[in-house]
C-alpha cells in the first residue's frame, strides 16, 4: 500500500470521526442550542414589533401582534431547520458549523472581536491566533528542552541525573500550570516586578513593530516559563524511557560490537529508531496543548480561546461558549489526523500492516 | 512510602467527612459565618520569621453575673484581663454575646496599659466588629484624646491602632504592651442565663495556613475539599480505566470490521476538547451538576486513553496458542474473551487506576477554577478561584495561592508512586506496544 492510499484511507477515517463527534456535540447541546436560536428570534421578533408599531398609524391589535410575531420567529427558526425532524436538524449543524456560520454573541456581553464584530467566527478568528502563539512556541521549548534531556538521561542512565528525572518528572506534571503561572504572578510580577502580570502588550501597545514584538515577547515569558516547568519532566521521561528501550535491542548490540562510537549510536541510530514514536507524543503534546492548558490564558489575562471561554461562562454568552467548543473539536481533530499522516512518513511499517 | 501517604491522606478524609459538622461545610459559602476569624492574614509560623509581628487571635470568655436587678430591667456586667506583648497589631475586634434578643443596650470598656480608659457604648446590635460605626467612633474620640484633633477618616487598622498603641502625635507606630483591662455591662429586659459574652482579638496571623479574604481559614478549608476530591478523582479514574480497558480489551480482541467500528468511536471521543466540552455540558444539564455527573463526564472524556493501551495488549493476547486454540476447539468469544483476555488485562487496569488518579485530581481542580464544580462543595479549585478574584497575587496574599495549590501535588504525588511502582512490576520492558 503506497503512501497516498494510506493518507486516503485516513482522512476518510477522520471524516467518518467528524461526523461522529459532531454528532456528540449535537445531542449534547441541542437543549441550549436550541433556546439559543428561539431566544434570538423572539429578540429579533420583538425588535420587529417594536419598530412596526412606532411607525404605523392605526394601534395593532393583540391578534395582529400574535400573527407578526410568530411569523418572524417561525421564519428564523425553519432557516435553522429546526421545524424539520431531528435527523435533518444535523444537517442543518452540520453545514453552519463547517461554513463557520456560528450565529452571534449576545450584544449585551462585552465579547467582540478587535474589529468589534459579534459574529462567533470573527470572535474566535481573532482569539485563536494568540493561543497558537503562545502553546506551539511552548510546546516547542518543551520538546527541544526535553528531548535534550531525556537523551542525556538515556545516555548516562543510572547516574544520578538519570534518577532525578521520574522524580521531577513526577512532581512537575502533578502541578496545573495555571498554579504555577499564579505562583510565578505573585512571585515575580508583583513580588519583585520583574514581569508584567499579564496580558499580551503593555497599554498603550508600542508602534514600532520591532518593540511591538518585543513587548509581546516580555509578556509571553512568565507564561512560558510556566508551561515549561509542568511540560519538560513528563516530556523528558516519556524520550528517556522509550530511547531506553530502544538501547535493549539486537541492532544496538551489534552496532556497539562494531565499535561505533556511543554518541553516534544514540544520535543516529537510536533517535532514527524512536523518532515515530517521539513525534506521535510531541504531536499529541501539540494538538492538547491548545485545548488541555486554557486556564493558564485565564490566569495569564492571555487573550486566547482560553480567556474566550472564561469570559463566555462570566458573561453567560452561550453562543461564543458554543463556538469556542465547535472549533476547539475541529482544531483537535486537525492536529490528530496531522499527527497520523506524519507517523505515517516515519513508520513505513504502519502503512502495510493492520497492527 | 506512597502507600502510608495515601493511608494518612484517606484518614484526614474520613476525620474531615465524619468530624467536622455538616454546619460548618454549609457555612463556607456564607461570608457572615466567618466574622469572628481575622480576614487574609498570614499563617502563625510566620512569626518565627520576623521576629513576632503577627500576633495571633485570641478570644477573651467574659462570665456574666448580675449585679442589679431594678423592675424588667436586669444589668450584667463580666470582665476579664489579659497581657499584650507582642510587636504587631491585631487585625481587628469582634464583640459577641451568644443570647442577644433581649439586650436593652450595653458597653464596653477597656482600660489600657497606660492607663486611659475608653468606653465604647454597643448598642444592642451584634456581633460588634472594627468596622461597625460605635467602635469607629471611640477611635476618633481616643484619637482626640490625645492629639486634640478628630482624624478625617477611620478605618478598622485605625481603630485597633488607637485601641492597642502607643501615642505618638497621633500616629500609633507601636504596639503598647502590658495589662490589658476589658468589661462589658450589658442591660437586658429579660434575664440572660447562660448567655456568655465574647470578645475576639482578631490577630494578624492565623492557624497553620492562614485565612482569605472572608476570614476562613486557608486549613480548614483544604481538609474540607480532601473528601471530595479524593471521592471523585478515585470514581472517576476507576469508571474510566474500567470502561477502557473492556472496550479496547474487545477492539483488540474482536479484530476486524468490528475493531473499526470500535476504534472509530475511540477516535471521536478523543477529539472532543475536554475543558470547553465540560463546560459547556455543565452549563447544558438540566439538573445542574452533581458528583456523579461530574464524574460521569469526566469519565466521558479520557476513557479513550486506556482504551488505546488495553486494544494494543488485547492484540498480543489474541496470538497466544491457547486463545487460538479456544478457537479451534469452538468456545464462545465472549467466554474465551473473559477467561483470557481481561485477566491478562488486570494488572495494567489497576496500575493505570492508581496512574489516573492524579490526572483526574487536576483535571477536577481545573474545572473547579472555572467555577465548574458541584454546588455546595468545597474545593481547592474553587479556593484559588476565589484567591484570583479577590486578587490575592496583587496583594501578596502568597499563603492562600500557595496551600491549595499544593494540596494538588500531596494528593498526587503518592498516587503516581504507587501507580509507577506496579506498573514496573507488570510491565517490566517501559515503552513497548
Amino acid at each position: 500500500m503506497g503512501y497516498l492510499s494510506f493518507a486516503i484511507k485516513k482522512v476518510i477515517s477522520y471524516i467518518l470521526a467528524l461526523f461522529g463527534t459532531m454528532a456528540i456535540l449535537f445531542v449534547g447541546t441541542y437543549p441550549i442550542y436550541t433556546t439559543v436560536i428561539v431566544n434570538s428570534a423572539n429578540f429579533v421578533a420583538a425588535e420587529t414589533l417594536r419598530t412596526l408599531q412606532q411607525r404605523s398609524h392605526t394601534p395593532l391589535t393583540p391578534e395582529q401582534i400574535q400573527q407578526i410575531h410568530d411569523q418572524i420567529v417561525n421564519q428564523i427558526i425553519a432557516s435553522y431547520g429546526l421545524n424539520k425532524p431531528f435527523a435533518v436538524q444535523f444537517f442543518y449543524f452540520l453545514k453552519n458549523l463547517l461554513t463557520f456560520n456560528l450565529g452571534y454573541g449576545y450584544t449585551n456581553a462585552p465579547i467582540t472581536s478587535n474589529t468589534g464584530s459579534y459574529a462567533v467566527a470573527d470572535i474566535i478568528a481573532s482569539y485563536l491566533p494568540n493561543t497558537i502563539l503562545l502553546f506551539t512556541t511552548g510546546t516547542i521549548i518543551v520538546i527541544i528542552l526535553g528531548l535534550v534531556i531525556g537523551l542525556l538521561a538515556a545516555r548516562y542512565a543510572g547516574s544520578v541525573w538519570d534518577r532525578l528525572v521520574p522524580v521531577v518528572a513526577v512532581v512537575h506534571s502533578s502541578f496545573p500550570t495555571w498554579w504555577i503561572g499564579f505562583l510565578l504572578i505573585a512571585a515575580l510580577a508583583y513580588g519583585v516586578h520583574l514581569f508584567p502580570p499579564g496580558g499580551i502588550v503593555s497599554v498603550p501597545p508600542p508602534k514600532n513593530p520591532v518593540l511591538y514584538a518585543l513587548d509581546v515577547l516580555y509578556h509571553m515569558a512568565l507564561p512560558l516559563i510556566s508551561i515549561i516547568i509542568v511540560g519538560v519532566g513528563g516530556f523528558a521521561y516519556v524520550v528517556r524511557s522509550l530511547v531506553l528501550s530502544t538501547l535493549s535491542e539486537d541492532f544496538v548490540i551489534a552496532l556497539r560490537a562494531r565499535a561505533i562510537p556511543e554518541r553516534i549510536v544514540l544520535f543516529k541510530h537510536v533517535m532514527r529508531a524512536s523518532s515515530p514514536s517521539i513525534v506521535t507524543q510531541v504531536l499529541l503534546a501539540l494538538t492538547t496543548s491548545i485545548t488541555g492548558s486554557l486556564t493558564t490564558e485565564v490566569v495569564f489575562q492571555w487573550p486566547g480561546m482560553g480567556l474566550l471561554t472564561w469570559e463566555a461562562i462570566i458573561q453567560n454568552d452561550v453562543p461564543v461558549m458554543l463556538g469556542v467548543l465547535y472549533v476547539t473539536t475541529l482544531v483537535l481533530l486537525a492536529g490528530l489526523l496531522l499527527g497520523e499522516l506524519i507517523y505515517g512518513v516515519l513508520d513505513p511499517r504502519i502503512r502495510v500492516g493492520e497492527d | 512510602m506512597g502507600l502510608a501517604w495515601i493511608l494518612v491522606l484517606v484518614g484526614f478524609a474520613v476525620y474531615a467527612q465524619f468530624v467536622i459538622p455538616t454546619s460548618l461545610y454549609k457555612a463556607w459559602y456564607n461570608p457572615a459565618a466567618w466574622l469572628n476569624y481575622p480576614a487574609h492574614v498570614p499563617p502563625y509560623w510566620v512569626n518565627y520569621f520576623n521576629g513576632f509581628e503577627n500576633p495571633p487571635s485570641f478570644s477573651l470568655n467574659l462570665p456574666l453575673s448580675l449585679s442589679t436587678k431594678s423592675g424588667n430591667l436586669y444589668v450584667y456586667t463580666a470582665s476579664a484581663s489579659f497581657q499584650y506583648a507582642y510587636n504587631g497589631f491585631p487585625s481587628g475586634l469582634t464583640i459577641q454575646v451568644s443570647n442577644a434578643t433581649s439586650i436593652v443596650t450595653s458597653y464596653l470598656e477597656i482600660i489600657k496599659p497606660d492607663g486611659v480608659q475608653v468606653t465604647i457604648s454597643t448598642g444592642n446590635s451584634f456581633p460588634v466588629i472594627t468596622t461597625s460605626p460605635p467602635l469607629t467612633s471611640v477611635a476618633s474620640n481616643l484619637i482626640y484624646k490625645y492629639t486634640g484633633t478628630y482624624p478625617a477618616t477611620v478605618t478598622s487598622q485605625r481603630v485597633v491602632a488607637a485601641l492597642f498603641g502607643v501615642d505618638g502625635k497621633g500616629m500609633f507606630n507601636e504596639t503598647l504592651k502590658g495589662p490589658y483591662k476589658v468589661s462589658v455591662v450589658i442591660y437586658s429586659n429579660a434575664p440572660l442565663n447562660g448567655a456568655s459574652v465574647t470578645v475576639n482579638v482578631q490577630g494578624s496571623s492565623y492557624g497553620l495556613m492562614g485565612t482569605d479574604f472572608y476570614g476562613r481559614p486557608i486549613d480548614l478549608g483544604i481538609l474540607m475539599g480532601l473528601p471530595s476530591t479524593l471521592l471523585l478523582a478515585v470514581l472517576t479514574s476507576v469508571v474510566s480505566v474500567g470502561v477502557g480497558v473492556i472496550y479496547g480489551g474487545l477492539a483488540g480482541f474482536l479484530g476486524g470490521r468490528k475493531d473499526d467500528v470500535l476504534q472509530w468511536f475511540m477516535l471521536v471521543v478523543l477529539a472532543l476538547p475536554a475543558l470547553p466540552f465540560l463546560v459547556t455540558m455543565e452549563y447544558a444539564l438540566p439538573s445542574g451538576l452533581s458528583i456523579i455527573s461530574e464524574m460521569l463526564l469526566i469519565a466521558f472524556l479520557s476513557w479513550p486513553a486506556y482504551a488505546i493501551i488495553a486494544r494494543a495488549a488485547a492484540i498480543s493476547v489474541r496470538s497466544l496458542t491457547y486463545v487460538e486454540a479456544d478457537y479451534i476447539l469452538g468456545v464462545p468469544k465472549y467466554r474465551s474473551f473473559f477467561t483470557h483476555v481481561v485477566p491478562r488485562l488486570l494488572p495494567f487496569a489497576v496500575a493505570y487506576t492508581v496512574l489516573g488518579i492524579p490526572s483526574a485530581v487536576i483535571l477536577i481542580e481545573t474545572l473547579a477554577f472555572l467555577g465548574v464544580y458541584p454546588p455546595g462543595l468545597v474545593s481547592w479549585g474553587e479556593m484559588l478561584n476565589s484567591a484570583e478574584a479577590n486578587q490575592a497575587a496583587l496583594n501578596g496574599w502568597w499563603w492562600w495561592i500557595l496551600f491549595p495549590g499544593i494540596m494538588i501535588v500531596v494528593v498526587s504525588a503518592p498516587f503516581v508512586m504507587v501507580g509507577y511502582a506496579i506498573d514496573k512490576i507488570v510491565s517490566p520492558r517501559v515503552g513497548v506496544k
